[in-house]
């Protein structure tokens, strides 16, 4: 079972967005020369915190919102511009809503079956999904009468059934448990696989987007700052902003000349040349960094215990800088102890502000 | 500390507990007998003449009047919410001008009894009236369209009701997901599609909702119609009774009345049976639409109903009280009046939020079919009109009862019977908030269950007491019928004083009470009003 067969689909992207802005009625720009580009087959992430512009980016790619400028291409057709619009209705992206949308006055074989002709539809294809996704038995219930769980199978299936080009979801598993959640993405990544859907997800969980995604990108402030593969955007991030908010990552400044970058805690190795004496900011990794006995020019401000390690917040006594640290759940620090930092692993990348 | 206690003694409490609950039962049965008594006689009567009532009610005469009745409902309800739809999305959904107070006010209209907003009306709008003057003045103006009648009536009373479907619709406007238009569009609808498919079927069940309380408010309603001098079911049951010698077809016509209703609360039943899946619970992200520069346009529009339903008539009676004292119109008549409207309202409200105690505790108790019926039963006041409840009692008392008969006891049995539901309701709401764990606490600590229901379950819903017995007391301060059928002969309220001054149309004599009425019942009734609707819209 395949939702689509593109003979082009190596040559253009599935979704092509270039250069787009897009303000509410003339004021700021929620979203400005924001590119983007998603492949046939492929799961894309867009990151981005609160205020980022999230939801604005979900609004214009599925056509309920004209964008300023740019234009936005689906299978190498143009959807958006400047001068063009295609409404949402007439678009073949299937979108899933934070909260499900699911019509609480149908059923939910109604909800499934709502965008789709009564006589004419792809029955097989309605069947498959109807038994892969192992909603058979929930045809016959209300919205009210559904767990998170199943509500948001219900919201796939509805979308899917229509055979869209792209899959579209904003924040789809914010409303469901930790534990749900994380099954429930296993089961949805299979399942997408499976039947071979390009996804676009859009949200605020950087563990979610890396987990799931071949590509993610990072949106701050209307605008896609890093666009990369999961490895490359969590290890070697090129903006400040993106290293707090993935992986915890400490931003220290210092001062390099050629590889060597000489900062409060110690020196670390750049992996590119700087003829002249430069001032920068780098990312360090929290499990770069260790604690001592030895030393006490730190204090343990905070400890959270993460699966299989601790994270500390320490705090620099003089300047009030503070680091994160991350160790293994077998030392014994204790907050406002005071401790001294060891640097274990020296290479580090330099990043944008 | 039971437990420590002999056991004899345990069982001679137990035995007491028992005598106890056993009357709290015994008066709720006795209470419930009252509750259904309207209907139990009409239905005992009928059973003998049943060929009758078929007979008496496909004649010409019924016909009419139950298309008149039928007719009136029927544009009330249209006209109620052409008024609230528009009016209820503009004050939610979009930056209107003073829409977050605008919101509120709009419910203004509930604050005037239907008698007084008659009255007010015929001068401004019936021949001579204020808008006839006006035209006179510029043109001439021998003809001039009645007021009175089906045009009249529709115009008071869509004034009146459409506040029960504005309240209802704007908290759903309020409550709206929004997320269901967009997912609609996304999945291929076209705007229209979408409206068809998902706003109209998500709106439906609260336009029906308030259009059947409308329904029920225009079948029950005496005093416009009498002042306007339309004929429906209140008006011949009234008229038979008083106008003819044999009371001929008040029964027919009152059960003929009472099937009306049955079919109103089928209907209401089946709406909300359908309606039980809809959740649209979402307060959160009001996005409010923009109307650009239309909104000064649009603002002045939205402020027509607030004005013809109360600014306008509160004017007409400030203008008579002006008239009146400078004619020395003898409004000292009032204080008697007041002080009797005062006095039977305080001891109905208080005996009908005393006698709640025992249904609520038998319905809590949850005895199968038992506390089923006696819930079901306490209701049926809020599907009766009053004129039927009052007319039933009448009957009942001259056949069986005849030494209560136009006493203050049958008078507050017929409040009883019609406004119970309203007491009620807020006292059983605040009842189910109560932790069930706190009764079983008590019971630990030795109480007995007389003790913990009144220590517990009583005083923690005092709140719930409060809310009930007020309402209630204002109620009674501006019911007509039930007041004009059962009082004592001579015992004169606020509520008759104006009925009669107006049936003979001294109207500028009905000013002061009317101001009394609106002070004392109406404003309160607003207040009632405007709160509910702000708790139902999340402020």
């Amino acid at each position: 079972m395949k939702i689509q067969d593109n003979e082009n689909s190596a040559l253009i992207p599935k979704l092509e967005i270039v250069n787009m802005h897009f303000s509410y009625n003339g004021a700021r720009d929620v979203l400005s020369n924001l590119s983007l580009s998603v492949q046939d087959k492929q799961f894309v992430s867009v990151i981005g915190d609160s205020g980022a512009g999230k939801t604005t980016l979900f609004r214009t790619i599925n056509g309920l919102e004209k964008i300023n400028q740019g234009y936005i291409r689906l299978d190498g057709f143009l959807q958006s511009a400047s001068f063009f619009h295609i409404p949402a209705e007439k678009r073949s992206i299937g979108t899933i809503f934070q909260d499900y949308a699911l019509f609480p006055h149908l059923n939910v074989e109604k909800n499934i079956k709502y965008a789709l002709q009564s006589s004419n539809f792809d029955k097989k294809f309605y069947e498959d999904i109807i038994s892969l996704l192992e909603v058979g038995d929930l045809l016959d219930r209300y919205i009210d009468e559904l767990s998170g769980g199943q509500k948001q199978r219900i919201a796939l299936a509805r979308s899917l059934v229509r055979k869209p080009k792209l899959l579209l979801m904003d924040e789809p598993f914010s409303n469901l448990d930790r534990n749900l959640r994380v099954q429930i993405r296993r089961e949805l990544k299979k399942i997408l696989t499976e039947i071979g859907s390009t996804v676009l997800l859009i949200t605020h969980d950087s563990e979610e987007a890396l987990s799931l995604s071949d590509k993610v990108g990072f949106l701050y402030a209307g605008e896609i700052i890093q666009f990369s593969t999961p490895q490359q955007i969590y290890n070697a991030p090129d903006h400040s902003v993106i290293a707090r908010s993935i992986s915890n990552s400490n931003v220290i400044f210092g001062e390099v000349y050629e590889k060597n970058v000489s900062t409060f805690i110690g020196k670390f190795l750049l992996n590119e040349n700087f003829d002249e004496t430069s001032k920068i900011y780098i990312n360090v990794k929290p499990n770069q960094l260790s604690l001592s006995f030895d030393e006490s020019n730190f204090v343990i401000k905070d400890k959270e215990f993460l699966e299989g390690s601790q994270l500390f917040v320490v705090k620099e006594i003089d300047s009030g800088i503070e680091l994160n640290v991350k160790m293994s759940n077998s030392e014994e620090f204790q907050i406002g102890q005071n401790v001294g930092i060891n640097i274990i692993k020296k290479e580090a990348n330099k990043l944008l502000e | 500390m039971s437990v420590l206690l002999p056991n004899s003694i345990i069982l001679k409490k137990i035995r007491k507990l028992d005598i106890g609950l056993g009357f709290i039962y015994i008066s709720s049965l006795i209470l419930s007998f009252f509750l259904i008594l309207p209907l139990l006689y009409l239905l005992f009567k009928i059973t003998f003449e049943f060929n009758l009532f078929f007979d008496f009610i496909f004649n010409t005469t019924i016909l009419k009047l139950s298309l008149n009745t039928v007719s009136l409902i029927i544009l009330v309800v249209t006209f109620s919410i052409l008024i609230s739809l528009p009016l209820a999305f503009l004050n939610v959904r979009t930056n209107l001008p003073f829409s977050k107070y605008l919101t509120s006010i709009s419910v203004l209209p509930i604050a005037l009894p239907s008698y007084v907003m008659a009255t007010t009306q015929i001068e401004i709008w019936s021949k001579n009236g204020w808008v006839h003057n006006f035209f006179k003045m510029f043109f001439d103006m021998n003809s001039f369209p009645s007021f009175y009648g089906l045009p009249g009536s529709v115009f008071v009373l869509s004034l009146i009701t459409y506040p029960y479907v504005y309240i209802g619709l704007s908290a759903m406007f309020r409550r709206f997901d929004y997320q269901m238009i967009d997912a609609s569009r996304t999945l291929g609808d076209s705007p229209f599609a979408t409206a068809r498919k998902v706003v109209f079927p998500l709106v439906k069940p609260t336009v029906i909702a308030g259009s059947l309380l409308v329904s029920l408010y225009v079948l029950s309603d005496f005093g416009a119609v009498s002042l306007l001098r339309y004929n429906t079911f209140t008006i011949a049951i009234f008229n038979r009774m008083y106008n003819s010698i044999s009371n001929y077809g008040v029964l027919e016509i009152s059960l003929l009345a009472v099937l009306f209703c049955f079919i109103i609360l089928t209907i209401e039943t089946k709406t909300k049976n359908e309606a039980r899946h809809f959740s649209n619970s979402n307060l959160s992200d009001l996005k409010k639409i923009d109307l650009g520069a239309w909104k000064w346009v649009i603002f002045p529009i939205s402020l027509i109903p607030l004005i013809f339903g109360f600014i306008l008539p509160v004017s007409v009676l400030i203008y008579w009280l002006i008239i009146g004292f400078g004619e020395n119109m003898g409004f000292i008549d009032v204080i008697q009046p007041t002080l009797n409207t005062l006095f039977i309202s305080s001891v109905s409200a208080v005996f009908i939020t005393i006698v709640c105690i025992p249904l609520l505790i038998t319905i809590r108790k949850n005895i199968k079919i038992f506390s089923f019926l006696i819930d079901k039963v306490s209701y049926i006041g809020l599907s009766l009109p009053g004129v039927i409840v009052s007319m039933s009692l009448v009957f009942f008392c001259i056949n069986y009862f005849d030494y209560i008969y136009q006493t203050f006891i049958v008078l507050v049995l017929g409040y009883f019977i019609s406004f119970l539901p309203a007491a009620l309701g807020p006292i059983k709401s605040s009842m189910t908030q109560i932790d069930p764990k706190l009764e079983d606490a008590s019971f630990t600590l030795g109480a007995s269950k007389i003790k913990t229901y009144y220590n517990v379950i009583v005083k923690l819903s005092s709140p719930g007491f409060i809310y009930g017995g007020v309402l209630v007391f204002i109620l009674c301060l501006k019911e007509l019928p039930v007041t004009l059928i059962l009082s004592p002969i001579g015992f004169q309220t606020l509520a008759t004083e104006i009925w009669s001054s107006a049936s003979e149309a001294f109207f500028v004599k009905t000013a002061l009470a009317s101001i009394i009425l609106v002070v004392i019942a109406g404003i309160p009734s607003y207040i009632f009003m405007s709160n509910d609707l702000s708790k139902r819209l999340g402020n």
